[in-house]
């Protein structure tokens, strides 16, 4: 059961098997998904590919189900993409494992990608390697080496990167997408800007205060400017069409999104609720979600960086899985490990020195 | 109130001397804030006063620390504030203070200061306490831990020395060179929990939680090495299971969204009693908890028990060190706080490269940046293809500037930050550098507007007479040096039977003299001899001149040299030249040898056959068509006899010479586009097959030596193949340029010395100084008697016309006569004829009896003969309007009589239509006079500039009766304020007045 969004109709000839739910992009094996290449279209290339980043818990999977289609009265297991279970919140561990997809009948792809840096992987991953006996010392080498590797396939096969934060703001995600956006730079070496739209998830009335709202919008800013991102589309709260933001750096993607209400079933929200709420800091989430799907396909398109013109479903599939390949054999990656551990060597040394 | 630590320290033991000799603990705060939620705002509910607000409002960057001693508690509490508060957010990004500075830099800016007073934090606290705003442990954390420790290794050795200076204390803080092994605890506020849940169940899912957070947070300090079994290496610690040390806030303690649970309340108050109650629950916890602060389940009862249990354990533990009493911790503090905050033992880039390390690799990018940007700049030095090409390659000033300017811009767009003054100030100085070292060009321009390409540095040193005023500076120490732009044309000859290549001129000698001398086909044709500058003063030097005029006639003609060149003796020079002044064209006598076809076709032979000559060699390859053919269809045909001589490329295997790479790059380049100016027929032919099907019928209808059907089977390979021919031309380097002329040297000796006795530029109307120019720009040439033209065929030996342009006009002209004289000449011109001619008795027109005069017709035939710098040509039937005749419609009726009383364009758009298209320009007036005793005189005025014009000079041009002349305008026009430049684009300029020639008649003598 998936609701359709109404922006334009499928333009699209070759395969048409619509998927009920999200299904594994890359694969826990470090693989892409081959059988994907059944569902794309060899002739469209007027589809728009998203992607969801954020850290642990911000409501990736949760955004990028609302934005295929689903409707926040629906039923965790309706959703697109599956929230994150009971049994993971209570344990504090992540729900979504490297990358899934999701394609709607409108040819959105939306690809959700694990958690930034997540803690509870890493944790993960030292206990596997303890288990299996490998070097424990390796780990979060390894570990952050995949996760830049993942966010660079990101940067590059998607057209527009959704940053799902739940607090304004975590430096140290703003750090890891700079960080990564510049070894993305000195991998490609191409001019590629990708679209970077900051979602404010789970915000308090006190973040939608208009005053907040521009000075962060202006942070935002500053810190993308002269990267790899386009963070000005116009994809804001005014650009939206939210009168009292109208004039609030109108051009920064930063979107706000209240909690979603818990469910009653049967029963839609009285209309009049949400006018009498209007001279007050906050709005719905289903009225901002409403919007926001078809006003963040507005954003431009970028050119996928291998080719200078559109590329089919088919063809980006497999400009993906070059580019997939690239990051797995490149000595950049690598080398680049040294940004996050610079003293695992030196470390050693004065121990020894002090002992 | 809090204060800055440094301040606190200083003023401590005046304000708390009560409590000097207490055992203190001490506990760090470090953490991260959003607007609505701080992480000190726990802390101050502890503490139940506002007690840290904030003090930095007078620091440069808002990084410090804030301390507060609470006596009820005897506990020391440190705040770190830094990077992740929404002041340091904005003062980074939010406003313009680092505007010129990229994000790493100012990452930068702030990194090193926090890390050192996170390393305070570490040697001076029992207890370092993290706040979170999720609620998921941050492994950049575990990053930092590393940092630290490792600064901490660094620095231990100076704190321990410092430390042991002072005499109270404690043994246990010198030798570890901090206070304790600090305990780690964390704190995170939100909790992902859904809201309708129980108060129990809440309260029961949040220990849980707490559970799997310590279980991760342990596995990754372990694994990042900050915690370790051995206390000197270890970081910190963390307390065993009994005493948590994670703590997630509960609802009641989390910062209150009222409006949001008003909302949530007015939405579904009645519809959802479970969640209003547990709303309710919260809110009642929220009660309880302001009645009984000593609730173990929040962040108070935390520190409490934080504080409890390491009191307990106490200095016994191996972990907990010390707790120094306040006045000695006052004063051991102040030493580690000087110490570690004025370390400058590390320099500020080992800092940067410590804690920042992405500035390495922004370097290194921008770096590659800077290189592509000169790469960029050197991109047209390099791409010619041609190792010898690029040798000379250049810029001019103007060029490079340009060149030099895009290459910053790609820089500025690319590298941003304190690297990009030191890289733009680098690239300019690069971009000199390989600028002023042999890429600096000659800023000559040639007559048609195109710089020369040659380094200024690197010029071919060959002394060549041509330059002129105009052409060239005439600096000593340049003259010697020959320009080329590179660019070659096709062009005709003063006749206009044989085309050949020539180089982009950049002499005015060059330009409309020496390279018409170099033809045979009207080398030695009758012609009128302009007036020009006899060096009548010194009688050697009048020698020399004519000597040199002479050689450089022959020699110098597009460069090349010839040892074919017909002689033509000195003294028939000399007597010719001495007679130049009167204003005489050789009567055509019966003597002349009229050219017959054969002539012509053995003139242009000699060109396409001259393998064996050295000077034609060169474009004799693009003239043979024999070759070509053979080279493209693979078998041997006798083309020879074809009226129509078409400009040929030079054998394929030539081109095949050339790697496709080096003729694609010559095509993409912008600057070269002159060069695709020198075209031929074919190519001409088959660009028009595509939009113009008509003419292509027409021309094979009119290429009577070639049926049909092979015309058409042969010219579109060769159309197809001449696409690429062009990008050839520029392969050979002239032959010139390898020559040596002496004569030349003292022809510009002569130029010289005589400076200001001649005319150094074409006759103008604006310049009536009475001198002579040292050569006729012009040429009148007498191709022979009036019968070479059939006005049925149109022109039979001219190459390269637009088909169904080949045509002269007729012109009739009416002439008031004298009866009887007129008769008595036209017998004398015609005796044989005049049976004929009078076979009825002519009626005289408007026959005036008593003065004896009548009215005559005259007919001629002439034409306005255009040429664009691919070779193509046309007539014109129009001023600016190309004559096109379809020969099966008859003869051409179409007559000159308005065409010779208009202006008429100089340059007007050719008709090919290859890009880049270009103009053609008014290059000859052919004229075939009449059999009857009339002169036609010659007086063509052009104008190309708003004032003034061009003329032929003071004398007339008279022809003569029943012969074929051809008026050769000149090539390029220089006057008074120099070279006027042809169009760049195929558009009409300049014009030829109306009425160039008036008719007479003339009594024959």
């Amino acid at each position: 059961h998936v609701k359709k969004t109404e922006e334009r109709p499928p333009s699209t000839s070759g395969p048409q098997t619509s998927l009920s739910a999200s299904i594994r992009f890359l694969e826990d094996n470090m693989h892409l998904n081959d059988a994907l290449q059944e569902l794309l279209s060899d002739s469209n290339t007027s589809y728009h590919v998203i992607g969801a980043i954020g850290p642990q818990g911000a409501g990736k999977s949760t955004f990028l189900s609302m934005l295929s289609g689903n409707d926040p009265m629906d039923l965790y297991r309706q959703y697109v993409f599956r929230p994150c279970s009971r049994e993971a919140v209570e344990s504090c561990r992540y729900q979504t494992l490297k990358i899934y997809i999701y394609i709607n009948k409108t040819r959105t792809i939306l690809l959700d990608c694990q958690g930034m840096s997540s803690a509870s992987i890493l944790d993960d991953l030292i206990r596997a390697n303890r288990r299996q006996q490998i070097g424990s010392f390796k780990a979060d080498e390894q570990f952050d080496t995949e996760c830049l590797r993942l966010l660079l396939f990101m940067f590059e096969i998607c057209h527009t990167l959704v940053l799902n934060v739940d607090w304004f703001i975590d430096m140290s995600v703003i750090r890891e997408l700079m960080s990564a956006q510049l070894i993305s730079s000195a991998l490609t070496r191409n001019d590629r800007k990708v679209n970077l739209v900051v979602v404010h998830q789970r915000a308090k009335s006190m973040d939608f205060h208009p005053v907040t709202v521009k000075r962060r919008a202006q942070c935002l800013k500053g810190m993308f400017e002269h990267s790899k991102f386009n963070i000005c589309g116009g994809l804001s709260m005014g650009g939206i069409g939210f009168k009292k933001y109208g004039n609030i750096e109108p051009d920064v993607n930063y979107i706000l999104l209240s909690e979603i209400k818990p469910r009653i079933r049967g029963e839609t929200v009285p209309q009049n609720i949400g006018q009498e709420l209007q001279p007050m800091e906050y709005i719905e989430y289903g009225t901002v979600m409403n919007v926001l799907r078809t006003q963040i396909l507005r954003l431009p398109k970028p050119l996928f960086a291998s080719s200078n013109s559109l590329l089919t479903e088919r063809e980006w599939f497999q400009m993906a899985s070059l580019f997939w390949a690239k990051l797995e054999n490149d000595a950049m990656i690598r080398s680049s490990k040294k940004l996050w551990n610079v003293y695992s060597d030196k470390d050693e040394i004065r121990v020894a020195k002090r002992t | 109130m809090a204060e800055d630590f440094k301040t606190w320290l200083n003023g401590t033991m005046y304000n708390l001397k009560a409590y000097a000799d207490s055992k203190i603990f001490v506990i760090g705060l470090v953490g991260k804030d959003t607007t609505e939620n701080s992480k000190v705002d726990a802390l101050n509910e502890f503490l139940q006063r506002q007690i840290f607000q904030g003090v930095w409002a007078d620091k440069e960057i808002p990084i410090y620390i804030e301390a507060f001693f609470s006596v009820e508690d005897l506990t020391l509490f440190l705040v770190l504030n830094g990077i992740n508060e929404a002041e340091a957010m904005t003062c980074l990004f939010g406003c313009g203070k680092f505007q010129d500075k990229n994000f790493f830099e100012k990452l930068s800016l702030f990194e090193y200061e926090y890390v050192r007073r996170l390393h305070l934090l570490f040697v001076l606290c029992h207890a370092v306490i993290f706040i979170e705003q999720g609620c998921r442990f941050d492994i950049a954390v575990a990053k930092y831990l590393k940092n630290v420790n490792q600064l901490r290794l660094q620095t231990q050795e100076k704190v321990h020395e410092a430390l042991s200076q002072l005499s109270h204390i404690p043994r246990e803080w010198k030798d570890e060179s901090r206070l304790a092994m600090p305990r780690l605890c964390f704190g995170f506020y939100r909790n992902p929990l859904r809201a309708d849940l129980g108060a129990v169940k809440k309260r029961e899912l949040i220990e849980k939680m707490q559970k799997h957070l310590s279980g991760q947070i342990y596995s990754i300090l372990k694994q990042a090495h900050v915690i370790e079994t051995h206390s000197g290496t270890s970081l910190c610690s963390l307390s065993d299971n009994a005493v948590p040390f994670v703590h997630i806030f509960r609802p009641n303690e989390a910062p209150i969204d009222y409006l949001n649970e008003f909302i949530t309340a007015m939405i579904i108050e009645d519809r959802k009693p479970d969640f209003c109650k547990a709303l309710d629950d919260d809110r009642r916890d929220r009660y309880e908890k302001r009645r009984s602060p000593e609730n173990i389940e929040d962040f108070n009862g935390f520190i409490h028990a934080l504080i409890d249990d390491s009191l307990e354990i106490g200095d016994r533990s191996d972990v907990f060190f010390k707790f120094p009493k306040l006045k000695h911790f006052t004063e051991g503090a102040q030493v580690v706080y000087d110490i570690l905050m004025n370390d400058e033992s590390i320099s500020e880039v080992e800092l940067k490269g410590m804690f920042v390390p992405e500035l390495t690799m922004v370097e290194s990018l921008d770096d590659a940046i800077l290189r592509s940007a000169i790469a960029f700049y050197k991109k047209d030095l390099d791409e010619t293809g041609r190792a010898h090409d690029a040798a000379t390659r250049g810029y001019s000033k103007k060029e490079h500037l340009e060149k030099l300017q895009q290459a910053t811009n790609y820089l500025k767009s690319h590298v941003t930050g304190d690297n990009l003054p030191k890289f733009t100030e680098s690239l300019i100085e690069q971009c000199n550098q390989i600028w002023t070292s042999g890429h600096q060009r000659c800023e000559a321009v040639s007559l048609t507007g195109n710089m020369c390409r040659y380094s200024s540095k690197k010029h071919p040193t060959i002394e060549l007479s041509r330059f002129s005023k105009f052409g060239s500076k005439m600096d000593d120490d340049k003259e010697n040096l020959l320009h080329s732009s590179g660019i070659r044309y096709l062009s005709t000859c003063n006749c206009g039977r044989t085309q050949m290549l020539r180089n982009d001129p950049f002499g005015l000698k060059d330009a409309n003299f020496d390279f018409y001398e170099q033809f045979h086909c009207c080398k030695n044709t009758e012609r009128y001899e302009f007036p020009i500058f006899e060096p009548r003063e010194a009688q050697e030097a009048l020698e020399s001149v004519e000597d040199e005029s002479s050689e450089s006639t022959e020699s110098d003609g597009d460069g090349t040299s010839s040892n074919e060149t017909e002689e033509t003796s000195d003294e028939e020079k000399s007597s010719q030249r001495n007679k130049s002044t009167s204003p005489i064209i050789k009567k055509t006598s019966s003597g002349m040898s009229s050219p017959k076809p054969e002539d012509f076709d053995q003139a242009q032979r000699v060109i396409a056959d001259a393998d064996d000559d050295s000077r034609m060699e060169y474009h004799s390859r693009y003239l043979d068509e024999e070759k070509l053919i053979q080279m493209i269809h693979g078998e041997t045909k006798e083309k020879k006899k074809s009226g129509r001589r078409r400009v040929r490329p030079e054998a394929k295997s030539e081109s095949d010479r050339q790697s496709d790479e080096e003729q694609a790059e010559v095509e993409g380049s912008d600057e070269d586009d002159d060069e695709e100016h020198i075209s031929e027929k074919q190519d001409n032919a088959s660009d028009e097959a595509e939009d113009d099907e008509e003419i292509e019928e027409e021309e094979r209808d009119f290429d009577t030596e070639k049926p049909p059907s092979e015309t058409a089977e042969e010219e579109a390979p060769v159309g197809d193949y001449l696409d690429t021919y062009d990008a050839n031309l520029k392969v050979n380097v002239p032959k010139e340029a390898t020559k040596t002329d002496d004569s030349n040297q003292e022809y510009n000796e002569l130029l010289k010395k005589y400076k200001g006795h001649y005319l150094e530029h074409l006759p103008h109307s604006s310049i009536t100084s009475g001198l002579f120019p040292l050569f006729p720009s012009w040429a009148v040439v007498c191709v022979g008697p009036s019968n070479l033209y059939c006005h049925a065929s149109g022109l039979r030996d001219q190459p390269n016309f637009k088909a169904g342009s080949e045509y002269l006009l007729p012109l009739d002209v009416h002439l008031n006569v004298v009866s009887e004289q007129w008769e008595a000449d036209m017998r004398k011109i015609a005796p044989t004829s005049e049976r004929n001619y009078r076979r009825t008795p002519r009626r005289r027109l408007e026959e005036d009896p008593i003065a004896g005069t009548n009215r005559e017709k005259v007919k001629f035939f002439v034409g306005f003969d255009y040429e664009c710098p691919r070779g193509h040509r046309f007539m014109v039937q129009e001023p600016n309007k190309v004559l096109r005749h379809r020969r099966s419609n008859g003869n051409l009726k179409e007559t000159a009589t308005n065409l010779v009383r208009s202006d008429i364009p100089i340059w007007m758009p050719c008709t090919c239509k290859r890009e880049p298209l270009v103009a053609a320009q008014l290059m000859r007036l052919h004229i075939v006079t009449p059999k009857a005793p009339v002169t036609l005189t010659l007086n063509p005025k052009v104008m190309v500039e708003s004032h003034g014009y061009f003329h032929m000079g003071d004398s007339d041009v008279d022809l003569t009766w029943a012969k074929y002349y051809v008026l050769r305008f000149p090539y390029v026009y220089v006057g008074p304020n120099g070279p006027v430049h042809p169009p760049k684009m195929a558009e009409t300029k300049g014009s030829l007045l109306k009425n160039c020639f008036t008719v007479a008649h003339t009594p024959v003598a």
